[in-house]
């Protein structure tokens, strides 16, 4: 052990050495869990891999709020580079605020754009000039 | 001294919205106002600073207990208890224990460093990396305290964060691992902790919110705040061993250079659940979890303090920024350091007292109203969340637009875990504390000959070897237990 030990920590490979045994140990759980799921299908008499009713989103979920939003949020990412910290910041808050507003049968109401059009303002200035003016921190 | 006292209220004030963004720390609120400090002597300056530590500390509270993302990692055992009882309408009661168990933790390890820095010291000195690879060890037991009635899995998740947690260079020998070539500028330094903590909580949350439609606020449904449980002293009925216990274990491992809060504030926790009479209620929102965790990790200031004012060591990474502030009055700490300037220890001590109270006062009174956010609509916080979410991870290492990115990946990947049922809680334990248990295991190995014995020769090591065997027996056993009833039918 003492030996292997050596040989593994020399200095050229010994950044291998914690996530080989890491690994090592990660599939040896792994392993553990499907026993487990084993045993227990076979207690219950279930199938061991059983897709009939199972769903990976809750059923009926909200697809435009989910996929609005992962789609927002990078294209908020993209954006960062190109407008800088406060005016995207302005442009995607606001959308946010106006995708998450969503109601079904009502898409805009005035006083909901308002609000959010506020919020955006509001939020992304009051941070700009908190963060990069008075605390001099480092934004997009 | 009103001048003392003005900059520590300002300290304290600015301390607690940097500890309450998530992703910004106290570590950064201190490095930010460092250079400020030239303009003052060094007892303002370090009443200034002080007061920056010890709010960016106890800022951590208010987002973990209000939207379960905690604001520093230290902070991270806050929210298994705290947020729960947000979601009972009990928010005002769960930030006003946190407040007042951070300011026992303050206090208490205040009396730790007023009385017992230079014994103490000696002591933190004889833990070689040995004891310091157990002691990471033993933190990483609140995992399977944590992953009740799904042990394998938590565990699983455990140590695909410490997996994760490798990526990068290792500073050893400046090599590479698990790093594509066309993120090796970006990664050379692995994942950072704030992004992935962002992710993981607030974005994933986000992300199941959206999935359910935004419908409705982070109040359980038909909770009202108006019906909830108010906050009385007598919370802390009982409770006293615990905040002892607790602030004690933070300071020491405070006092431990390169140990970390988030180490003192899971070994709290989990310590906490051991000694319960309901081990079962915590993590569904028991008050004695959120003391553990406010108590110890607050109880990690004065203990940091150790080993910089008496060895010259800083303890944390904020006291390291913190010896900036020393060496620009041209101070030397080390171990003559209050023999030589008794002067200024005392003053750091009435600092800390100061920006103690000061952090109780300026918390305690106006939280009622910051409370009321738990009953903002989902739909109009998780925008602004966002938008903290995106300053706090892009200022993690001063302008790296990939973090950015990486709070996108890790809100998917935290959204994903969700859906297959593994644990994230367990997962960001693994990742905190992975970093540290590869440093100290090579070198307590290498160090020794490259005989894993050593492991099981020094009394200290057998005496946290003991603890380790106890508390992960106690997880298994209660596991099991749960496991039993819940073949009963029995639920807890």
């Amino acid at each position: 052990m003492q030996q292997m030990l050596r040989e593994w920590l020399k200095i050229r490979n010994m950044h291998l050495f914690f996530p080989y045994l890491i690994a090592t140990i990660c599939a040896i759980l792994f392993v553990i869990i499907l026993i487990q799921r084993a045993i227990k299908c076979k207690k219950e008499g279930t199938p061991f891999i059983n897709f009939k009713g199972y769903h990976f989103f809750k059923e009926g979920y909200d697809k435009v709020k989910l996929w609005g939003s992962v789609i927002l949020f990078i294209l908020y990412i993209i954006t960062l580079p190109i407008l800088h910290f406060a005016w995207t910041s302005v442009i995607f808050i606001f959308l946010f605020n106006v995708l998450f507003e969503i109601k079904p049968g009502k898409l805009f109401e005035f006083k909901s754009l308002l609000i959010s059009a506020v919020i955006a303002f509001a939020g992304s200035w009051g941070v700009w000039y908190l963060f990069y003016q008075v605390f001099n921190i480092t934004l997009p | 001294m009103l001048l003392n006292i003005g900059l520590a209220l300002l300290g304290t004030a600015v301390g607690i919205i940097f500890g309450a963004i998530p992703g910004m720390t106290a570590t950064m609120a201190v490095a930010v106002f460092l250079p400020m400090t030239y303009a003052f002597s060094l007892v303002p300056a370090l009443y200034l600073l002080l007061g920056l530590y010890v709010g960016g500390i106890s800022g951590g509270l208010i987002p973990a207990i209000l939207i379960n993302v905690p604001g520093t990692p230290s902070s991270v055992c806050t929210g298994f208890d705290g947020y729960p009882m947000a979601r009972r309408g009990e928010s005002e009661r769960a930030l006003k224990i946190g407040i007042t168990a951070s300011f026992f933790g303050g206090m208490i390890s205040l009396i730790v460093l007023a009385f017992l820095t230079p014994p103490l010291a000696k002591m933190a000195i004889k833990f070689s990396a040995i004891e310091k690879f157990l002691i990471i060890l033993f933190a990483m037991t609140v995992i399977a305290a944590l992953s009740k009635g799904s042990m394998t899995k938590g565990v699983f998740a455990g140590f695909l964060g410490v997996l994760l947690s490798l990526v990068g260079e290792l500073s050893m020998n400046n090599k590479m691992r698990m790093v594509p070539d066309f993120l090796k500028t970006e990664l050379r330094s692995g994942f950072q902790l704030l992004p992935l903590l962002i992710g993981l909580f607030a974005i994933a949350q986000m992300f199941q919110e959206a999935e359910k439609g935004m419908q409705s606020n982070n109040l359980e449904e038909g909770v009202t705040v108006e019906g909830a449980k108010k906050f009385s002293f007598s919370d802390f009925k009982g409770q006293w061993v615990n905040v002892i216990r607790s602030s004690l274990l933070g300071t020491f491992m405070g006092i431990l250079p390169g140990v970390g809060g988030s180490a003192a504030s899971l070994i709290a926790y989990s310590q906490t659940k051991s000694f319960s009479k309901h081990p079962e209620l915590m993590g569904k929102g028991a008050p004695e979890g959120l003391i553990a965790s406010e108590s110890s990790n607050n109880g990690l200031t004065g203990g940091a303090l150790v080993p910089l004012l008496s060895l010259g060591i800083p303890g944390d990474a904020t006291t390291a920024v913190l010896i900036g502030a020393f060496l620009l009055q041209g101070i030397q700490v080390g171990p003559l350091f209050i023999d030589q300037h008794p002067e200024i220890w005392n003053q750091i001590l009435l600092a800390l007292v100061t920006c103690n109270i000061l952090m109780f006062i300026v918390m305690f009174f106006p939280i009622k109203l910051i409370s009321q956010v738990v009953k903002v609509r989902s739909a109009r916080m998780y925008p602004v969340i966002l938008l903290m979410c995106i300053v706090g991870a892009y200022a993690t290492r001063s302008g790296v637009m990939f973090d950015v990115w990486c709070l996108l990946l890790f809100g998917i990947v935290g959204f994903v875990m969700n859906k297959i049922g593994l644990p994230t809680a367990p997962f960001l334990i693994g990742f905190i504390l992975g970093g540290d248990l590869e440093k100290y295991f090579i070198e307590a190995v290498k160090g020794n000959n490259y005989d894993l014995a050593v492991f099981f020769q020094r009394p200290i090591a057998l005496v946290i070897w003991a603890l380790i065997a106890i508390f992960l027996g106690y997880s298994i056993w209660d596991n099991m237990k749960g496991g039993t009833l819940e073949k009963m039918g029995v639920k807890d």
